[in-house]
């Protein structure tokens, strides 16, 4: 095996490690039922995605309440950093290296998902969108 | 003319010594949430308030309509919510543990959903200033810690 070849193989081990550093078994069994649930939906979900999760986070949405058009209104736009409930209170981070145990209790994540998603756009977010923003803000 | 200064100034230390034991006692009253469902269901979004600010009425209006709880979707499951039901009626302004100094003047007829709405609330804070509410350590009228904390 030459030098470079072993750098790349060490490169490839080291990515997964990365990822591991946040990850939790309950996020992963989160994680799996939610997939389930997106591919009874759509039967081309190919699988979660942090850039897809990072773009829904940002995103202005409409069909919610005008003065909450988005998850950063409340969260802010630094995932790592603390926000605030339209009561003043302060909200810990959602990034998951801030609060490692976000989204590990499956009956927290229902509920507030729900209040949310109705809250800022209207309806209540699909499997998809519930999985691709747990994915972004579990890698941040 | 100096003996009106002196009964001036002690009446300004006991004012000054009333309100700090008032204060100290808001403190532990405001604190005081006797039930771990409320403290932490309605304490995620803003303090906690005491059952005994509002009468049974006005929390049944405000926890049958989580859905719509001022302006915010604050449903939740059915077991969490009956649970904070019966011990926010059990111990509301109009049972008869609590001291019926919160429900003055408040008729039979109203249901004030605004803690801030209640006349006991206003006979003491109402001369305030808008800006003493505006503060960092306050930023809402509904933050009572953010004064009596």
């Amino acid at each position: 095996m030459t030098r470079a070849s072993l750098m790349i193989v060490l490169a490839l081990i080291a990515i997964p490690t990365v990822a591991i550093a946040v990850a939790d078994p309950r996020r992963d069994a989160i994680l799996a039922d939610l997939s389930t649930e997106a591919m009874t939906v759509d039967s081309a979900f190919a699988g979660f995605d942090a850039v897809r999760g990072k773009t829904f986070w940002f995103a202005s949405q409409t069909g919610g309440k005008p003065d909450t058009p988005s998850c950063t209104t409340c969260h802010t736009k630094d995932p790592k950093a603390a926000g605030q409930t339209r009561a003043g209170k302060d909200i810990k981070p959602m990034a998951v290296s801030k609060t490692p145990d976000r989204f590990t209790d499956p009956e927290k994540i229902a509920k507030w998902f729900l209040r949310n998603c109705k809250t800022v756009l209207g309806r209540e977010c699909t499997a998809g969108e519930k999985g691709d923003v747990i994915t972004f803000l579990a890698n941040q | 003319m100096r003996s009106i200064a002196v009964i001036a100034v002690i009446a300004g230390l006991a004012f000054a010594a009333g309100l700090l034991a008032s204060s100290a006692f808001a403190a532990s009253f405001f604190r005081t949430i006797g039930n771990k469902v409320v403290a932490k269901e309605c304490g995620a979004c803003h303090m906690p308030y005491p059952a005994m600010l509002l009468p049974a009425r006005s929390w049944a209006k405000i926890i049958g309509a989580l859905d719509k709880h001022f302006g915010e979707d604050a449903s939740m499951p059915e077991a969490s919510r009956q649970q904070i039901l019966a011990f926010m009626s059990a111990n509301a302004g109009d049972s008869a543990s609590s001291d019926s100094w919160f429900m003055r003047g408040v008729p039979n007829t109203a249901t004030p959903v605004r803690i801030t709405d209640m006349p006991f609330w206003r006979s003491i804070h109402g001369g305030f200033p808008g800006g003493a509410f505006k503060r960092a350590e306050v930023r809402k009228k509904g933050n009572c810690l953010g004064c009596h904390g």
